[in-house]
């Protein structure tokens, strides 16, 4: 998968690159506006990430002249301004996704690969699996190595999310907001908590651990550690 | 330069005032003025008129009793003592040939069968007029009348007289309205002056404000209802700002200390890494622990940008309908774990079904803060109820709780941004969550009440309108 970047800050630019990377994509990176939009002219992307604030053309122009171009990549934008406004006027102007600053790297890199699915148009799966792990998305049963478990509500669409997203490190804040719809995070351990109850079920009496954690960033679903 | 200064002079209010008062005053008496000499000058003319009009009747009777021999002697000895200049009589017949006369060597030709042909015409017996008389330049009043078969009487009777008196009013006014120009002119400048005196204060007060003052005030006492209140609102103002420059300031400081502290961990591991090589799961925590402490920073800067977006109303409210109750159930049953661990007893009293129609996210986050708050203040084995019913058009929800409760002296403040009971900040979070929750409360018609004994519990109350 080829992705372009157009991203201004050195350092910001430098990890997400080497992420990216490190993720399997083929990443070109642009520091000013007026090479972001003359790579993106040039160039096939099967995705685009775009900073607002850039040199020499913003990045809402450069979103707006690519789509006068007639390229339908999928562009998703990276910036500091947070308001509602500058949200929606980002969605507006033809970008796909809005992420702001700060953000965690795992969110950047989930989204990236949501959009890239969506411009795919993969159809939507019944059954997902990993290792011995079966949730069949039909009949909202889960079952391992051949045994049902019975999950919560709440648990089923904990470990859906996990599975959708295996072998990506989702955040707490991701959890928060596509499981269970709170566009904020809590202080106390909710999410921790929930994840805990979940591996309790999932991998207790199992050798292969699939639910993992991965410190100060979040959870992960994998075969190996 | 002199241009300059004229402009502004006319922008002065205090220039503008005196003008406008002088010219009003002005003008008022010019027309008060005028009334009165017309009035005089009117009056004058009919008794004038009254007085002709006498004399003819009275030469008409006599001309009927008597004839005009003795008319002529009557009239003869009667214009005797008269001035020929200011007074004339004459009489004619109808073919014009004069009867009598006094000395009308300065009247000139006054008209005879011309005017006998209009009163013929008009039907009338009389008729009077003003003249000029030429040599004279006077106006004269003149009366033309048939007193006989063939008789006509004319008398005429300058105005010098008459205008001389006018002139005399005409000559005192001039005099009085210069007067009065000065004194209107003088009486308006200090009634102008007087009100904008006070309100130069409030502007020299201004000014030393803006210079740093800020706990100087207007002397409101003693002044114009209207300065009085605007001084008074001014001080009132100045409160209000110096009490959000305080509350700032102590925002600013606690802002500081919050901000400082997870960065002083953050710097403190990296150096402790950096100082001595360390094994790659010490490094592993230090990015870890960077993470959280990042973490915290941004949701902190994030609900502090939350609240001011609520309090400022920008962004809206984006309503819709949804069930109040299952909202509520699911921050309980987000919450389980927790409670469940500290063997908390969390209750729920809560109808079959509520809907409401209102900002979601907002109110989701309401539930949350305040849940999150009684059980991280409520101790292991206590009680959480929350309970929720529309009653008379509002909605009400409550948390009640049974942990350590609130002081008096706290209680007045915990809505505040930052302020916490714990004076050493040793509990975890920063102080903004209640004040989250009275400004998104608030946003969206909502008010929020909190009723508190220390070591007993809390409530928070909550009331909607729908």
């Amino acid at each position: 998968m080829r992705l372009l970047l157009v991203e201004d800050d050195i350092k910001i630019a430098q990890f997400v690159v080497n992420g990216l990377r490190e993720a399997g994509f083929a990443v070109d990176h642009a520091a000013t506006g007026e090479d972001g939009l003359h790579l993106a002219l040039t160039e096939p992307y099967d995705v685009a990430v775009v900073d607002l604030m850039l040199p020499k053309l913003d990045g809402l122009t450069l979103i707006e002249e690519i789509r006068r171009n007639n390229i339908d990549t999928p562009v998703l934008i990276l910036s500091a301004k947070r308001s509602v406004d500058d949200r929606v006027k980002g969605l507006k102007t033809g970008s796909d996704d809005y992420l702001v600053k700060p953000f965690a790297f795992s969110e950047l890199l989930a989204r990236v690969q949501a959009l890239i699915r969506r411009s795919t148009r993969v159809t939507a799966p019944t059954e997902l699996k990993v290792a011995d792990l079966v949730l069949d998305l039909h009949a909202r049963k889960v079952f391992r190595a051949d045994g049902e478990i019975s999950l919560q509500p709440l648990e089923f669409s904990l470990l859906e999310y996990l599975m959708r997203n295996a072998g990506r490190v989702v955040s707490k804040t991701m959890i928060m907001e596509h499981v269970w719809d709170y566009n904020f995070s809590p202080q106390t351990n909710v999410v921790e908590a929930r994840v805990c109850y979940l591996r309790d079920k999932i991998d207790k009496h199992f050798d292969i651990k699939l639910i993992h954690t991965v410190r100060g960033v979040g959870y992960v679903l994998r075969e190996t550690s | 330069m002199f241009l300059e200064k004229l402009h502004n002079l006319k922008k002065s209010l205090l220039f503008r005032l005196t003008i406008l008062y002088a010219v009003a005053f002005t003008v008022l008496s010019t027309i008060g003025f005028l009334i009165f000499y017309y009035r005089i000058y009117s009056v004058t003319m009919e008794h004038l008129d009254v007085e002709l009009l006498d004399e003819t009747e009275k030469y008409t009777d006599l001309m009927k009793e008597t004839g005009l021999e003795v008319v002529i002697a009557k009239i003869t000895k009667e214009s005797e003592f008269e001035n020929p200049e200011e007074d004339f009589y004459r009489l004619f017949n109808f073919k014009g040939d004069i009867l009598f006369s006094t000395d009308m060597s300065t009247w000139g030709d006054v008209g005879k069968q011309g005017i006998l042909s209009k009163m013929q015409n008009d039907g009338l017996t009389n008729l009077i007029q003003n003249i000029t008389i030429p040599e004279l330049d006077d106006k004269a009043r003149m009366i033309t009348a048939i007193i006989g078969p063939d008789t006509v009487f004319q008398i005429g009777e300058s105005l010098e007289e008459v205008d001389e008196y006018l002139d005399i009013f005409l000559q005192l006014f001039s005099i009085l309205i210069f007067v009065l120009i000065i004194v209107s002119t003088i009486i308006g400048w200090l009634l102008a002056r007087r009100a904008t005196i006070d309100m130069a204060e409030v502007t020299e007060t201004a000014e030393e404000i803006s210079n740093g003052a800020y706990d100087r005030r207007v002397q409101v006492k003693g002044r114009f209802r209207e300065i009085e209140r605007l001084g008074a609102t001014f001080n009132s103002m100045l409160d209000r700002i110096q009490s959000l420059l305080n509350s700032m300031k102590e925002i600013n400081d606690n802002i500081a200390h919050d901000l400082r502290s997870p960065l002083a961990r953050i710097r403190g591991i990296a150096e402790m890494n950096l100082l001595k090589e360390k094994s790659i799961d010490s490094y592993k925590d230090m990015a870890a622990s960077t993470i959280e402490e990042c973490d915290t920073l941004i949701g902190m800067i994030n609900t502090m940008l939350d609240i001011t977006e609520a309090e400022a109303g920008v962004n809206g409210v984006k309503v819709e309908e949804f069930e109040l109750v299952t909202l509520i159930r699911d921050a309980c049953e987000l919450f389980r774990p927790i409670t469940e661990e500290k063997k908390i007893n969390l209750k729920t009293d809560l109808p079959e079904s509520l809907t409401f129609k209102t900002d979601r996210k907002k109110m989701q986050r309401i539930v949350m803060n305040l849940l999150e708050n009684a059980i991280k203040y409520t101790p292991a084995d206590g009680t959480i109820a929350v309970a929720a019913a529309a009653q008379n058009g509002e909605i009400r929800i409550e948390f009640e709780d049974t942990g350590m409760g609130i002081s008096e002296s706290d209680l007045p403040h915990i809505f505040e941004r930052f302020y916490r009971c714990d004076r050493s900040r040793s509990q975890g979070g920063v102080g903004l969550g209640l004040s989250l929750v009275k400004a998104y409360a608030e946003s969206i018609n909502g008010t929020i009440r909190v009723e508190s004994a220390l070591n007993q519990g809390s409530t928070f109350a909550l009331r909607f309108f729908r």
